[in-house]
């Protein structure tokens, strides 16, 4: 199956490259691993190169199929040596074709006078047997967050939140691809409408006095009134224990940094639901370096053996956590903004100003940039909040290029659990409140680390389909209608990409019609 | 350390910011040939090179490298700028020569 097609104009310099960088777009939705990946580039830039300066046109191909991807070059006759232009710009060395086999797994070259130069380059990727097991991320193991359509004005500011391209706003209200949603609440932190919910809670989870409850620490300081009295509120509500999620962090720390890294990378601590989440989608090659224990939650919930325990999840992916944990009917669930609701009349007479967990629009809840940790972290510890800056990390990491860290800290929310959008609060003033009023410190005396029931599996995700010769013959249908498309990035059809709606067109999510901008039929529509 | 601790720390000027100012630097390479950069980039590296031109942007496009640093003092053409803003790569220009500047980044990223 051919990803790319492409002829090259001989001299082109300010074009080159440009296939190589389309061949990696589409690598990466394959699935393709980071290490072929990196060969995959070297050897077909040098191709694309070779073109430019030594033949008059050429053309390039690059064949993904099954567990091989083949690059070929062909060329007729043009300059034998480099140009002057060609050397002043680094080019023209004679190492473009060494480079080429040096990142190959076979090697091909056969130049005749009169018919041109063919150059074919193998890559093998590592066989799917080899690799982790692909579930395909049905309902069922989705941490999504449940949706509240009719609010929604179709302002699209969580098209362009989403870090997995999730959403879609093809109808009316945004509409969710569960195989990629990762449960981060980036849509809810964008979002001015409230559309996003944290998913649907128990029918009577503050039934049952007695009860333990486990929230994160930044629910405290979501009301105008002192973090000691909300907890007054809790226990009058009948909760005979109040826990915070970020006790169970620290020694889940502890165990991992016991373990050490490998292979130069490091342990990746499965603080953060939706960070695991994001690892099972888009970085299948640290599924390996996820440290072998259940999340903070999971191990929370299993502190609580013989009594019922009332958890307030602070994303869909914690939620998620709860609902596996639940299974036994031991665990409810309660939004924080429901437990607010039954808070916040508590709080009376306290410094007016209300919960923000109910008050404050939904896309104020996130401070700027990543928070400071609570108190130091140990050595070789990297601790890393906020999604974009989570991906970048997490990329490093990947590459092996974070020398000296031995375990990460991911976090989805900025500062961790206390920037959570359905918080209500900035991730930084919450931080303020709790370090002023005595807060900020892990205690959790009795909280340890739990071992992880089962190892982690890649997730399809941002792939098209688990199996990737299905995958790629997918791509080269999308790639023929993405360059149908007339590429104004304007997400008026409801997606928040062009190559994103070529997609939803090859896989019958929208029709062609939906792009207002359209004025050619789209090429390659079906697989 | 981020680019532009790095530029600060080494006396580099920072000539074209990445969309990110907290990009992460590990690891320097330098070379003047476009194989031997190609070949040695990756996530983390920033590229020293004496070699002006918009290919070099596509190098550390294709291979993720945050950062391109020209020496002895030569400010980047026009061309190398726009496809370094629109790669989303760092341009810095270092007034050491090729070799005192590998020096002082490696001295500045040791662990």
């Amino acid at each position: 199956m051919i990803t790319v097609n492409r002829r090259i104009e001989g001299g082109d310099f300010g074009s080159a490259g440009s296939a190589t960088r389309v061949l990696k777009d589409q690598l990466r939705m394959a699935g393709v691993p980071v290490d072929a990946l990196r060969r995959a580039m070297i050897a077909s830039y040098e191709a694309e190169m070779n073109v430019v300066i030594h033949a008059r046109r050429g053309a390039f191909w690059a064949r993904l199929e099954g567990e091989r991807l083949d690059l070929e070059l062909a060329m007729r006759e043009g300059w034998s040596t480099a140009s002057a232009e060609a050397r002043r710009m680094g080019f023209g060395a004679g190492m473009g074709l060494p480079n080429i086999r040096r990142n190959s797994d076979r090697f091909e070259i056969d130049s005749a006078v009169g018919r041109g130069t063919r150059v074919r380059s193998t890559i093998l990727l590592p066989s799917p047997h080899d690799a982790s097991p692909v579930r395909d991320g049905g309902d069922d193991a989705v941490p999504a967050p449940g949706l509240r359509a009719d609010r929604c004005r179709a302002c699209h500011a969580c098209l362009a939140a989403c870090p997995t391209a999730a959403l879609r706003l093809h109808g009316a209200g945004p509409r969710l691809i569960a195989s990629r949603c990762i449960g981060c609440a980036e849509c809810a932190a964008a979002c001015p409408d409230r559309v996003f919910v944290i998913g649907a809670a128990d029918p009577h989870p503050l039934v049952g006095a007695g009860s333990s409850l486990v929230a994160p620490r930044g629910f405290l300081a979501s009301f105008a009134a002192p973090p000691a009295a909300v907890l007054s509120a809790l226990s009058a509500l009948g909760f005979a224990e109040i826990r915070f999620v970020e006790e169970w962090e620290r020694p889940l720390d502890r165990e991992a940094l016991g373990r050490g890294n490998r292979e130069g990378r490091p342990l990746v601590a499965p603080s953060c639901p939706a960070v695991v989440a994001l690892v099972e989608a888009r970085f299948p090659g640290l599924l390996a370096h996820l440290a072998p224990f259940a999340s903070p939650l999971a191990a929370a919930a299993a502190g609580f053996p013989l009594r019922r325990l009332v958890v307030v999840p602070a994303c869909p992916a914690q939620r998620e956590v709860v609902r596996r944990e639940s299974r036994a009917g031991r665990v409810a669930v309660v939004a924080p903004t429901d437990l607010a609701a039954a808070v916040q009349p508590l709080l009376a007479g306290r410094p007016a100003g209300g919960s923000g967990v109910r008050g404050a629009p939904a896309g104020a809840g996130r401070a700027d940039g990543p928070q400071p940790a609570a108190s130091p972290q140990p050595e070789g510890v990297l601790r890393v909040t906020g999604l974009r800056h989570v991906v970048r990390v997490l990329e490093l990491a990947e590459a092996g290029a974070l020398p000296g860290v031995r375990l990460l800290e991911p976090f989805a929310c900025d500062g961790g659990c206390i920037g959570s959008p359905y918080l209500g609060i900035d991730a930084a003033v919450a931080g303020h409140r709790l370090q002023a009023a005595g807060f900020a410190a892990e205690a959790g005396g009795a909280a340890a680390a739990v071992g992880r029931p089962a190892p982690p599996e890649a997730r399809a995700g941002a792939r098209l389909d688990p199996d990737m010769a299905t995958a790629i013959g997918l791509l080269g249908a999308i790639d023929g209608a993405t360059r149908s498309l007339p590429g104004r990035e304007c997400a008026a059809c409801g997606a928040p990409t062009c190559v994103a709606f070529a997609e939803d067109v090859v896989l019958g999510r929208a029709g062609a019609s939906d792009c207002p901008h359209r004025t050619r039929p789209l090429g390659g529509s079906s697989p | 350390m981020t680019v532009s601790d790095l530029a600060a720390q080494a006396g580099m000027q920072l000539v074209s910011p990445s969309p990110d100012a907290g990009t992460e630097v590990y690891r320097v390479y330098a070379a003047d040939t476009m194989s031997e950069l190609i070949a040695h980039a990756g996530s983390g590296t920033i590229l020293v090179t004496h070699l002006d031109n918009a290919q070099l942007a596509r190098v550390a496009e294709l291979m993720d490298a945050p950062a391109i640093c020209l020496v002895d003092g030569a400010h980047p053409g026009g061309g190398l700028l726009e496809a370094a803003h629109r790669a989303g790569a760092a341009l810095l220009v270092s007034p050491s020569s090729l070799a005192g500047t590998v020096q002082a980044l490696e001295e500045l990223l040791a662990p």
